[in-house]
């Protein structure tokens, strides 16, 4: 065994026993669905999303699968530090998820299929309130502890055909499920008095969704690509009785990507989704990513996204922007790759700031 | 960048990405800011009376109590406004004749005693009232369980053989009055609050020495101080009862010998007291002696046990009158878990119980705080939805849990009086709405 493939056994077992699969989370999918995952891998995330439309290791289109060549299998890890300011409070937050999966691989004919799992929606939040009720005539500080722990994930299966040489087009299934352990404390300061109350559950959720895209290139150095999907709804259910019913979005988008010579490339994905019917606190988005990779034996990635995210609690969608900055390295001739990344969000909306520097590692083998 | 280079650059990057991915602690608590970024559904709470869930509830113990005059840990001696009570008991025989010397097997009558020593053990007294003294009458010997105050009553009527002033002697230094040759000891060992055994001189005319019955001896006590008093004796149930040292003198072949002879009360100790227990009513009645317990059966909503979570629980009960006893005097009121419910003869479990201080004359409402009893009845579906209520004083070196330890009582509003019935104060917290976002 050389000592590059040492290497990348090693960081796949470290990624193994990390952290279960869970995404990035943020206190604005509190009030509505949850945090929609990023569906990008390393290599995506490292230019900002801008070429998750052309990479085939993200979960975005299905029609980059073609692009693998080969059997591949895939995973990352990423860790939050996040600083979140509401009214005048502040709170460090650090999580650690496993947001994607995936393996795929050729089967002749122009045809590649895999599938994989992604975070779809993040549930998971500790939220701890003071506050002072009064019982019985006499003021009483108390402390909440609403807790939510779980995701929705997304099992995909996709293939991606070559249709002549200039057109790859690709298709998915996705069965959204999951489930979160939900647990409200209330936690009396006087506890001689009064006992403690912890209830705990749990929530199943389900849903259904497809999607379709097609790769286009023009011309030696351009590459076009298109990519719908469509999500039926979330159903959550509580120990079996359905207790929540929420239309999922559409998701429409595209991305452009150009060869610049000298293994350089540049690209641009926007992406619309209709999450505006996901309830009461939903809204409709546009994200939208540029970023660039130079070179190829240890590529070096940045970029910069803006857009917004989904739910918030009142007045218009939240607005989100960030950079990322990434390299990768290429092992045993192309049999491994090992990419990590780093990324800055900030997001600001009805009185809540959050920052968050996110730490990535993904694994890449293709065997 | 050299090749080279650039891939040192690599690895040092990706170590330190790799360190904080893989180092790092979960830490998900925010601040939360309610109502925007909480979950539309709030930790509720309601707090309520209710006045109807305590039915089927009645009271246990008269004419024959948990604890009796006869057989509780301990003798109670008061002289009060309406209330006198008098520890009685038998000392039996002891043996006649005894070896002289431990070279012969021979035996020799007892002649007379050379002094006699009663031994008490003091466990509760009224600090507040001082020249405490014990007055000892001689009773007939013939006193059983059955004795009535009335029985003795003549007994008392004359003059004590002895009396003792217990401040006096608790005064003395060392604890011994080198004149009567009484002494104490005062034991600080087993609790904070000392017991003080005394070991009190008769001579041959007080408990003189009757050949015919082998020192059989009946005394009786009875106590006075400056003011209305109260007091307890620990009886041969409690281990340290009453007891007789008969310093006797034996014959041996001319030469007068003293030999020491012990005898306890054996289990005839008791006390009298007058006016008799009053007999049970439609109230719900707790403690005295003959001891009394009562018994509450909760009717509680199912949509209470499952579907809330209790977080503070107060039985309410309003006493009929005001708490009867010595004055200033208190004890605990307990509300206990029966283990299966058998009306009376209920068994109890070994969990704690809640309690409360009752002093006597307190006319206000009793509240007694049941939580651990309602959330035991919400996670085990088993026991019985049954509190017994019961008296408990705290005597010092016996136990602190002790039942029929005082004359005291009260009696309380039962259900069958709709406008003063026991009722529950319920704090809790309504089942949490998960799944609204």
């Amino acid at each position: 065994m050389t000592r590059s493939f040492r290497l990348l056994g090693s960081a796949i077992i470290a990624l193994g026993a990390a952290a279960p699969l869970r995404a990035q989370d943020s206190q604005f999918g509190i009030k509505g669905l949850g945090t929609p995952g990023r569906m990008e891998s390393v290599r995506a995330r490292s230019t900002a999303g801008a070429f998750a439309a052309f990479d085939p290791t993200s979960a975005l289109v299905d029609a980059a699968l073609g692009d693998q060549g080969r059997l591949a299998a895939w995973t990352l890890t990423a860790t939050s530090f996040r600083r979140v300011s509401l009214a005048g409070a502040d709170a460090s937050l650090t999580t650690t998820r496993f947001p994607q999966f995936g393996l795929s691989g050729p089967v002749g004919h122009g045809i590649t299929v895999g599938g994989g799992i992604a975070t779809y929606l993040d549930r998971s939040y500790d939220l701890a309130t003071h506050d002072t009720v009064v019982v019985r005539g006499v003021p009483q500080p108390v402390t909440d502890h609403l807790v939510s722990d779980g995701a929705v994930a997304d099992i995909h299966v996709n293939g991606s055909a070559s249709l002549g040489t200039r057109f790859v087009v690709g298709f998915g299934m996705h069965l959204l499920t999951g489930s979160t352990r939900v647990t409200a404390k209330r936690t009396f300061d006087d506890s001689t008095v009064y006992a403690n109350a912890v209830e705990t559950d749990q929530i199943a959720y389900d849903g259904m969704g497809v999607s379709a895209s097609v790769i286009g290139r023009l011309g030696r150095s351009l590459r076009l690509s298109a990519f719908a999907r469509s999500d039926s709804r979330l159903r959550a259910r509580l120990g079996g009785p359905e207790v929540g019913r929420n239309d999922l979005p559409l998701t429409l988008g595209g991305g452009m990507a150009w060869e610049l010579g000298g293994a350089n490339r540049v690209a641009a994905t926007v992406v619309y989704q209709s999450w505006g019917g996901a309830g009461q606190y939903a809204h409709n988005t546009v994200n939208w990513a540029a970023g660039a990779e130079l070179g190829n034996k240890i590529p070096l990635r940045f970029g910069v996204r803006g857009g917004h995210m989904p739910f918030s609690p009142v007045g218009p969608a939240p607005r989100e922007w960030g950079v990322a900055v990434g390299a990768g390295l290429w092992l045993r001739q192309g049999r491994g790759l090992i990419d990590f990344g780093l990324e800055r969000l900030a997001r600001s909306g009805a009185g809540l700031s959050e920052r968050v520097w996110t730490a990535m590692l993904g694994i890449t083998v293709r065997p | 960048m050299t090749r080279r280079g650039g891939r040192l650059v690599f690895l040092g990057a990706l170590a330190g990405t790799a360190l904080a991915v893989l180092s790092c602690k979960e830490d998900l608590t925010a601040p939360g800011k309610c109502p925007d970024f909480c979950p539309t559904t709030q930790v509720g709470l309601v707090d309520t009376v209710l006045p109807s869930l305590i039915v089927r509830d009645s009271s246990f113990g008269r004419p024959i109590g948990y604890v009796n005059a006869m057989d509780g840990a301990v003798l109670i001696a008061a002289t009060l406004p309406g209330v006198d009570s008098r520890p009685i008991f038998v000392f039996p025989a002891i043996n006649p004749r005894l070896l002289i010397a431990s070279t012969d097997t021979t035996t020799g009558p007892v002649l007379a005693p050379a002094s006699v020593y009663v031994r008490l053990t003091l466990v509760r007294r009224d600090t507040a009232a001082h020249n405490l003294t014990m007055h000892f009458y001689r009773l007939a010997k013939t006193i059983d369980t059955a004795t009535s105050f009335a029985d003795v009553a003549d007994s008392f009527s004359v003059a004590p053989i002895r009396s003792v002033n217990i401040d006096t002697l608790l005064a003395k230094p060392g604890l011994v009055d080198t004149v009567t040759r009484d002494s104490v000891f005062r034991d600080t060992s087993i609790t904070a609050t000392p017991r003080i055994t005394f070991a009190l001189r008769f001579d041959s005319l007080q408990i003189p020495w009757t050949p015919g019955d082998s020192g059989v001896t009946a005394l009786g006590i009875r106590i006075t101080a400056d003011a209305p008093t109260s007091a307890a004796f620990s009886s041969s149930e409690s281990g340290a009862g009453p007891g007789i040292i008969w310093n006797s003198r034996f014959d041996s072949a001319g030469t007068i010998v003293i030999r020491r002879q012990s005898q306890g009360v054996g289990s005839s100790d008791g006390f009298v007291f007058t006016p008799p227990a009053p007999p049970l009513d439609s109230n719900l009645t707790v403690g005295g002696v003959p001891s009394v317990r009562s018994l509450l059966r909760v009717d509680l909503p199912r949509i209470l046990r499952d579907s809330t979570q209790i977080v503070r629980a107060t039985l309410l009960l309003v006493p009929a009158v005001a708490a009867q006893g010595a004055p200033r005097d208190s004890f605990r009121l307990l509300a206990v878990q029966v283990l299966t419910d058998l009306g009376a003869k209920s068994p109890l479990t070994q969990n704690g119980a809640d309690s409360t201080t009752v002093v006597v004359g307190q006319t206000d409402t009793v509240r007694i705080e049941v939580t651990n009893i309602l959330r035991l009845w919400q996670s085990d579906s088993i026991v019985p939805h049954t509190i017994l209520l019961r008296q408990a004083t705290d005597v010092a070196s016996i136990s602190p849990l002790l039942e029929g330890a005082t004359l005291s009582e009260i009696r309380f509003y039962s259900s069958r009086a709709p406008a003063y019935r026991p009722a529950l104060h319920l704090t809790y917290i309504p089942r949490y709405r998960f799944g609204a976002p």
